[in-house]
């Protein structure tokens, strides 16, 4: 059960100056890291992808602005 | 069972287990008052939704250490980490291809190899991507639609499970090695006499006949079997066995006034589904002034068909041909309508066959069979009776005997419905290939594309034989039941990669072509066959140049082209349809009535009879994979993810089941237990399950959802592959409990208001005789009630506006309910599929519900199919609410999301009286089947238009703002206005029925205006008063009788109230 007040308390409390203390000390830090040439928090660009999209260079495209109802077996110019 | 016994009770004190009076309800739950049912409605989300945490098993970490570590972290995420959302950077084309244009799609026809229909379709594609299958309006038969599974097909080009490289005993191998050892194998075969076998689907590729002849020269041990599970062949061998031929001839629907469908559901799962709604919603147009043509249905089970028909009879399907033989004994033999009548051949077959003892004898509601009757005399050669692809060859001989006589030929067209490349193998036939195999006499057995382990009888013992063959082969695009016991399991092309031609009716070829490069070393499945036949050096031009060969050399010169061929060839790819002059192969002379009088015929038994049905999810099983049909509700039961044994309220109190029970099914040695779902209006001691389901190899999706319904199947059906009357059916004794999304978003119930569901007229019918006499009878019929508007004073004044706005109709006497349309909107926006689990918890994704309201008995219930999607109401309740107006008005009528404001508080939804909204309660591409839809390569699947809602993100319809979008941009460009009519939304593209109309309002000459002001047009929940953007156009019955339905009877009731109010107060 969560309490405020847990009997087992063995953490020890940490004063609030020391708390801000280290923490501006790890941004600090955390931010000189990133500045490094390593990108090492940085995103990593995602690898090229496996799956390669290529159109089939022998389809034929429908042009949506002609209507297709010619006559039977016979083509437009 | 307690619900059971309760619903037996005589006493009438109890009102909570008398049925509700006549009005629409949904499920058995809500008819008898179900007081769990109720206490279900008050709540917003169902339990499973609501589950508290387990607090006692939580971590004991104190809350200031909790805190502690919080912030820490935060600092260090803020101050180190990059971009979240940052996906790295994206570079345009340095080489762009010719043929792409960014942002704007190609399209390209081909053809959809789903099923036997082999339908026309236009592929849309973004950067050289396929993303949304629709028809191709070009296509004679679907001119321009295309079915559920059609529509959600570019899934299967992107599903991540597909094979990828060759296997060789369950080893990836390479093409050379495949191709080497096999057609060492298959000359080795040839040269010592064993059999080389190839198990094919239907042939109906000439090009591909053509090749498989030329592979039997070559190798001249070759045979070559076919199968189709969902088949044509007793109606193809009767009309055979009636008239010479087996060219069936198209059904002319839209010439027919009245239609008697047996067992025939034209409208939903049968063959020509798309070509036989367009003719039959073409005379039930109100727009036109067509007459209304009539259906009755007389089913065992119960289909779409049978939910659309103005009559319906429920009949066990075995009795079926002694029905129509007391109609050909009523028409024939007593009204002498036909010089039939004088052939004693005929008349002694049915002369016994008295249709009022059969009326009393299987509970039939003598009105309507009179109706039957009364209305075949009437409408001679204008009528048509249907027989289902489930009834046998005597009773599909009995059918065209009764159409031939009442002169119902001449709706018989001239074209064929069917070309006949190759006749299906007989299960002898079958029979000899895997005794053949067992015992050693097949040295290859190659399966082109066909998963025969899984499809056929487990009579056959195919699997067994399959192993002993020393080199079996599957083709395949996925791993499935057959290629799990296969040497060699080869991957094939999906249908946007793959080139073939079709010819499946008189008068003109359908061509396929590849959209895409083959995305994986895939190989097309006959280009494989073509290289094993001549081995040399592999292209991926080998069967497009076989094809174009073929076409120039046979069929090309008997086309009388003016063009010279290159350029016909292309004119061909550019339609993907060809029309021809080509006399149709129809039989002629008379029918052959030897043939009526000789065959055996179907009799009705005491035992249950089965019917293994067709479904518009998975097909025989092949699309078990696709998540999104999966997750597509039935039409009838709407139960996703699952087949079941569809039983009715009788038959189950029989049996003492229940739905979510189980029940054993045994036909002589086959046995199979399944889930029980208690389906109004089916036939007692008749069953229907889908078949399809209970795969074992079917990828993350597929494998395990339903159970095997195939193992029923028998090698020598007495009537039918798919119809038993020789069942026994026990009770089980398990537990399967089935989500069905019917009981979801009701919006019909408010116990604050009683009995305002009768007055809500969420569904409003009539029938065509009240509006032929009293046109605007629902107008004044209509209840107004005295609710003060939600939003008073109203948000925004929309008085002098004179831009366009856009708005929807809907025809509720077109729908058909077969849920293409919410396919289609799936397809177009990106929907994510949820789950087996989150459908229970209400939580689907789909933007688009079709709503279906029973009304009636259990028994004989009708029903009313509704699509239900954002209404788009001028005072929307949900745009109020919103805390950080995320859901906002556009100038154009459209209610807007913008998810990137969206918070998740989820009042929106909250207040949506139409139940539309979605949340995404979690992102579901991550959590489903863990991240499939995030595999490589769905994210090509998506449509770039249209966002990808993450997690914590409400959704719902947006009219298809991206095409409106379109046209606007369009407009800008052409410097012209926005015209309505050139916006078509996903789901009126796919309507097959031409159901859905879109466009915008204030034009008054649009055909959305007209139907605006029709006076069959009304709203739902009209009395609110958001004044929704939707309208429906009220329901017309082709009966004789008035119709009584809930909101009536308690207009009746208002009025006597009203009358003895005003006499008190005199």
């Amino acid at each position: 059960m969560n309490s405020n007040n847990s009997g087992n308390n063995n953490s020890v409390k940490i004063k609030r100056r020391n708390f801000f203390v280290y923490l501006g000390a790890g941004a600090v830090a955390a931010a000189a890291i990133t500045k490094l040439p390593f990108k090492l928090f940085g995103q990593k660009l995602k690898a090229e992808a496996s799956v390669k999209v290529k159109a089939n260079p022998y389809a034929v495209k429908r042009d949506m602005n002609m209507s297709s109802k010619g006559p039977k077996g016979q083509v437009r110019g | 069972m307690k619900e059971m016994d309760e619903l037996k009770k005589p006493d009438n004190s109890s009102e909570v287990n008398q049925p509700k009076d006549s009005g629409y309800w949904r499920s058995f739950k809500e008819l008898y008052n179900d007081p769990a049912f109720d206490k279900t409605l008050k709540n917003e989300f169902s339990p499973e939704a609501l589950q508290k945490p387990d607090v006692a098993n939580m971590s004991a970490v104190t809350r200031r250490r909790f805190l502690a570590l919080m912030g820490a972290s935060a600092a260090f995420a803020a101050a180190g980490c990059g971009n979240y959302q940052d996906k790295g950077t994206i570079v345009p084309y340095n080489q762009k291809p010719e043929e792409v244009t960014l942002g704007l799609p190609n399209y390209y026809a081909s053809t959809c190899t789903g099923c036997t229909s082999a339908c026309g379709i236009l592929v849309k594609t973004r950067e050289g991507r396929p993303i949304k299958v629709d028809g191709n309006p070009d296509h004679p038969v679907n001119k321009g639609k295309i079915c559920t599974k059609g529509q959600a097909s570019v899934m299967n080009l992107y599903n991540p499970e597909r094979l990828r490289e060759p296997m060789m005993n369950k080893a990836v191998t390479n093409w050379n090695d495949v191709n080497k050892n096999v057609t060492a194998a298959l000359t080795s075969a040839a040269g010592s006499g064993k059999e080389i076998a190839i198990v094919t689907h239907t042939i109906l590729s000439p090009t591909l006949k053509r090749l498989l002849d030329e592979f039997k020269l070559t190798f001249p041990t070759a045979k070559i079997y076919s199968y189709e599970v969902f088949n044509d062949s007793a109606r193809i061998n009767a009309w055979q066995k009636s008239y010479g031929k087996r060219s069936l001839p198209v059904l002319q629907l839209d010439k027919a006034k009245v239609i008697v469908a047996l067992e025939s559901d034209f409208l939903g799962n049968d063959h020509n589904m798309l070509e036989y709604t367009r003719m039959f919603s073409q005379n039930r147009d109100v727009m036109s002034k067509n007459e209304f043509n009539r259906l009755y249905a007389v089913e065992g089970a119960v289909t779409n068909t049978g939910m659309n028909a103005d009559y319906r009879l429920r009949l066990r399907t075995d009795a079926i041909e002694e029905f129509v033989m007391c109609l050909l004994n009523e028409l024939v033999g007593k009204k002498k309508l036909s010089g039939y009548a004088m052939d004693s051949r005929v008349t002694t077959v049915f002369a016994s066959n008295d249709i009022k003892q059969f009326a009393a004898k299987y509970k039939l509601d003598e009105k309507v069979v009179n109706h039957i009757v009364n209305d075949l005399v009437k409408f001679q050669g204008e009528a048509i009776v249907l027989g289902g692809d489930k009834l046998p060859e005597s009773t599909h001989i009995a059918i065209n005997l009764l159409n031939e006589a009442l002169g119902n030929n001449k709706l018989y067209s001239a074209e064929a419905d069917n070309t006949e490349l190759m006749p299906l193998s007989t299960s002898a036939e079958m029979d000899s290939l895997v005794q053949a195999m067992a015992s050693g006499r097949v040295g290859v057995v190659v399966h082109f594309d066909t998963n025969p382990v899984y499809n056929l009888s487990p009579e056959y013992k195919y699997e067994e034989a399959v192993k002993k063959v020393p080199m079996s082969i599957t083709l395949t695009e996925l791993v499935n039941e057959t290629s799990e016991v296969s040497n060699y399991v080869l991957p094939i092309h999906n249908q946007l990669e793959a080139w073939s031609d079709f010819k499946t009716r008189t008068g003109f070829y359908s061509m396929q072509q590849p959209i895409i490069a083959p995305l994986y070393n895939t190989r097309q499945k006959e280009a494989i066959l073509l290289n094993w036949k001549e081995p040399k050096e592999f292209n991926e031009t080998l069967y497009k140049d076989y094809l174009s060969a073929n076409w120039e050399k046979v069929i090309y010169p008997t086309m009388a082209a003016a063009a010279p061929f290159k350029k016909f060839w292309n004119s061909v790819l550019h339609d993907g349809v060809v029309f021809m002059n080509e006399k149709p192969e129809l039989a002629g002379g008379a029918f052959a009535v030897d043939a009526f009088a000789s065959v055996p015929k179907m009799k009705a038994s005491n035992d249950f009879t089965i019917l293994l049905q067709g479904n518009n999810n998975v097909g025989d099983g092949r699309f078990a994979s696709n998540g999104w049909l999966q997750e597509l509700p039935n039409p009838v039961t709407k139960i996703v993810w699952d087949n079941y044994a569809a039983i009715s309220v009788q038959s189950a109190a029989e049996l003492g089941v229940d739905t979510n029970g189980t029940v054993d099914i045994t036909i002589g040695s086959r046995k199979q237990t399944f889930p029980v779902f208690i389906q109004p209006g089916m036939a007692d001691k008749t069953i229907e399950i889908s078949l399809g389901y209970g795969r074992t190899a079917a990828g993350a999706i597929g494998t395990g959802i339903g159970v095997n319904a195939n193992m029923l199947i028998a090698k020598n059906a007495p009537l039918n592959e798919r119809l038993y009357n020789n069942a026994q059916v026990t009770s089980a004794g398990g537990k399967y409990e089935l989500i069905s999304t019917q009981e979801h978003y009701p919006i019909d119930s408010d116990p604050l208001l009683k009995d305002i569901q009768f007055r809500r007229g969420i569904i409003r019918q009539g029938t065509v005789e009240e509006y032929k006499k009293n046109p605007k009878f629902l107008q004044e019929g209509m209840h107004h009630m005295d609710l003060q508007p939600i939003n008073t004073p109203p948000v925004y004044d929309r008085e002098g506006f004179t831009g366009y706005k856009w708005g929807m109709a809907i025809d509720l006497n077109k729908c058909t309910g077969c849920g293409a349309c919410v396919t289609a909107c799936n397809v177009e926006n990106n929907i994510p599929i949820v789950g087996k689990e989150q459908v229970k918890a209400n939580r689907e994704m789909m933007w688009l519900r079709i709503d279906r309201y029973y009304y009636g008995t259990p028994d004989a219930p009708s029903a009313n199919f509704q699509p239900m999607l954002c209404q788009h109401c001028d005072y929307a309740p949900c745009e109020n609410v919103c805390p950080v107006a995320a859901t906002t008005h556009s100038e154009d009528g459209l209610n807007g999301m913008a998810y990137n404001r969206c918070v998740g508080t989820r009042y929106c939804s909250n207040n949506c009286p139409y139940k539309v909204r979605r949340f995404n309660y979690f992102d579901w591409r991550d959590r489903v089947s863990d991240g499939f839809q995030y595999a490589e390569p769905m994210e090509l699947m998506a449509n770039p238009e249209v966002t990808v809602r993450s997690r914590g993100v409400m959704e719902k319809c947006t009219f298809c703002v991206q095409r409106i979008m379109k046209e606007r941009q369009d407009a800008i460009q052409e410097a012209r206005g926005v015209v309505g009519s050139n916006v078509k939304t996903a789901c009126q593209d796919a309507c097959p029925a031409y159901a859905i109309e879109f466009g915008n309002i204030n034009d008054k000459e649009s055909t959305i205006a007209k139907y605006r002001t029709h006076e069959l047009g009304y709203s739902v929940l009209e009395e609110i008063k958001v004044l929704p953007n939707v309208t429906y156009m009220a329901k017309l019955r082709n009966i004789y009788e008035p119709m009584h339905t809930g909101d009536k009877k308690h207009k009746s009731e208002e009025k006597k109230s009203e009358e003895k109010k005003t006499e008190e107060h005199k």
